[in-house]
């Protein structure tokens, strides 16, 4: 029941909301499966007992006011209990809705998530436009802080779960929704697409890291910078290949002359965790797996097969793999 | 008739249409050094604009493959063409794409000459910025955006020989 895709291991406020209501249906429903399980038992019993008398046909026949009686109160005490446990779900679900709602409060910071087939693109909002951070395939968030997440999407409809942290929230194109989160046990989760959108629902993925506060506030300031020219000759060739070919046209990499939109940002991609979102971990092996056949991989993404030589390839996967 | 209508007939075609379903997902792509081996057998230039008749004819590889279509769409607005083209191609900064009226001519091997190394008046050039299969399925795209348009001398008979060869504007 642990596990950093779970929701019976709860590590924020909706999430410990969900595992509660979780819990309380299956308590219920565990009640009434016994419930019923021992009413089987009994009649059961009692066809046995019928079925020793000498001339059941005449037993089945006659008839008796008195078990008539008893048998309607008993169907009344199943319906009044069956109305019962309905209200009471309905009441712990509403309860559940609004821990999650009143988890807004002003001035909070709001993080963009933004569905596309088949990743995440993540923007860590600001109201100065320059600090805006533009990344993807992974959420960031600082423990014990409620954050707004306005969720968005560029083609169909998504769906956000981070089962740990909260419940599903769609994402929707051409309108805005907002889910209210607070993490408040640092450590790394898993949300996954949670709607059907095409072939690669599946590996549509991401990490949700939860920093302790300060940590938080570090790792934004490091993204906000642009990358530093590489050292290295290699992968300086890397980053000429990638300025020359289709990638960036697709790509952008802060600082460079990659601005393309299409794709996943990768400023800073030596420090993300996965490779296409979240399938494969990123290492420079599986980074060259993806590049030279990134159909093989994920059969139908959007990111096309583009030819390279062998030393633009590796070149490539040095400059990428240099970008922390 | 069919046996569709029985139980075991309506099975029968459930699961021919999963299969069918099973292989529209797997895309056959030809591989990629095929199709720069296609584009190299063309000229790349020619003297007057719109030449068909010396072109050796090459035929799109994905032309009425709606999944390379459908990628072609997508491109369509991620390279910006609607910019200048319009989203359906109705025409701006470019000429509409969604008439049977071309400059350059509208077999698919022109179209990605077109894309690929660009178009005096304007058209940049895309070779080196997208792959070659993503010119491709971009050409395949284009041609659908005409496919309802009516033929250019059905128009003609229509209108009467008016704005033939100003390319400025929206469709009329
Ligand atoms: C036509 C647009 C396009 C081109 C050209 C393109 N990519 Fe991509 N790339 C994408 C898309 C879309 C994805 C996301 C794929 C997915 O996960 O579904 C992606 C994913 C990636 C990723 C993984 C990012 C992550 O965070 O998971 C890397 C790395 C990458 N591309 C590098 C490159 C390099 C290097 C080139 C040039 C050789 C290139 N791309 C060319 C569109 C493109
Ligand atoms: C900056 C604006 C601009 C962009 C972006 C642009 N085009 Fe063009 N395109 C033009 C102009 C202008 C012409 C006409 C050129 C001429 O007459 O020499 C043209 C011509 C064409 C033609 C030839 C039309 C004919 O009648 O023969 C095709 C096909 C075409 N563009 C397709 C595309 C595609 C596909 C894209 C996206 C990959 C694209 N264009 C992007 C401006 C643009
Ligand atoms: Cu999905």
């Amino acid at each position: 029941m642990t596990g950093w895709q779970s929701a019976l291991d709860p590590a924020g406020v909706g999430g410990s909301a969900v595992a509660a209501l979780w819990w309380a249906m299956l308590a219920m429903a565990t009640l009434v499966l016994v419930a019923v399980l021992a009413a089987l038992g009994w009649s059961l019993a009692r066809h046995l007992r019928i079925t020793a008398v000498a001339d059941p046909i005449a037993f089945a026949a006659r008839t008796d006011p008195a078990a008539d009686q008893q048998a309607t109160r008993w169907v009344g005490v199943a319906v009044i209990a069956t109305t019962a446990i309905l209200l009471v779900t309905f009441a712990l679900s509403l309860g559940t809705s609004r821990a999650a709602a009143r988890l807004a409060v002003d001035g909070a910071a709001e993080i963009e998530v933004t569905g596309v087939q088949w990743w995440w693109e993540v923007r860590y909002l600001d109201s100065l436009p320059a600090r805006i951070v533009r990344t993807a395939n992974e959420l960031h968030l600082p423990a014990g802080r409620s954050i707004r997440l306005r969720l968005r999407s560029r083609d169909v409809i998504h769906s956000f779960w981070a089962p740990n942290l909260h419940g599903k929230m769609d994402l929707i194109p051409g309108h805005d929704n907002y889910l209210w989160i607070k993490a408040e046990r640092p450590g790394t989760y898993r949300a996954q697409c949670a709607e059907f959108c095409g072939v690669q629902h599946t590996k549509m993925a991401m990490a949700v890291i939860v920093h302790a506060p300060e940590e938080y506030d570090a790792w934004l300031a490091a993204q906000r910078e642009p990358v530093r020219s590489p050292a290295d000759s290699v992968a300086l060739a890397g980053l000429r290949t990638f300025e020359a070919q289709p990638c960036a046209t697709c790509h952008s990499i802060r600082g460079t002359m990659a601005y393309g939109q299409a794709g996943p940002d990768l400023t800073h991609f030596a420090r993300r965790r996965t490779i296409a979102a979240g399938e494969r971990p990123n290492t420079p092996a599986e980074l060259t797996a993806w590049l030279l056949n990134p159909q093989g991989i994920k059969p139908g993404n959007h990111m096309p097969k583009v030819p390279l030589a062998a030393d633009e390839l590796n070149a490539l996967v040095a400059y990428l793999s240099g970008l922390r | 008739m069919t046996t569709s209508g029985t139980p075991r007939g309506m099975l029968f075609s459930a699961a021919l249409l999963f299969v069918a379903a099973c292989q529209r997902e797997a895309p056959a792509l030809p591989e990629t050094n095929e199709l720069a081996e296609r584009q190299s057998k063309w000229r790349t230039s020619t003297l007057e604009a719109g030449t068909t008749t010396r072109l050796e004819i090459t035929p799109n590889p994905y032309e009425g493959d709606v999944r390379e279509i459908a990628e072609g769409q997508r491109l369509y607005s991620w390279m910006n063409c609607a910019g200048c083209h319009g989203t359906l191609g109705g025409g701006g900064i470019g000429p509409p794409l969604a008439d049977r009226d071309w400059i350059y001519g509208g077999e698919s091997m022109q179209i990605y000459q077109s894309i690929m190394q660009g178009r005096p008046n304007g058209m940049p050039v895309y070779e080196g910025k997208i792959t070659v299969q993503s010119a491709w399925q971009l050409a395949a795209y284009v041609r659908t955006l005409s496919a309802d348009a009516p033929s250019a001398e059905a128009e003609a008979t229509q209108q009467g020989p008016t704005d033939q060869g100003t390319h400025t504007g929206g469709r009329p």
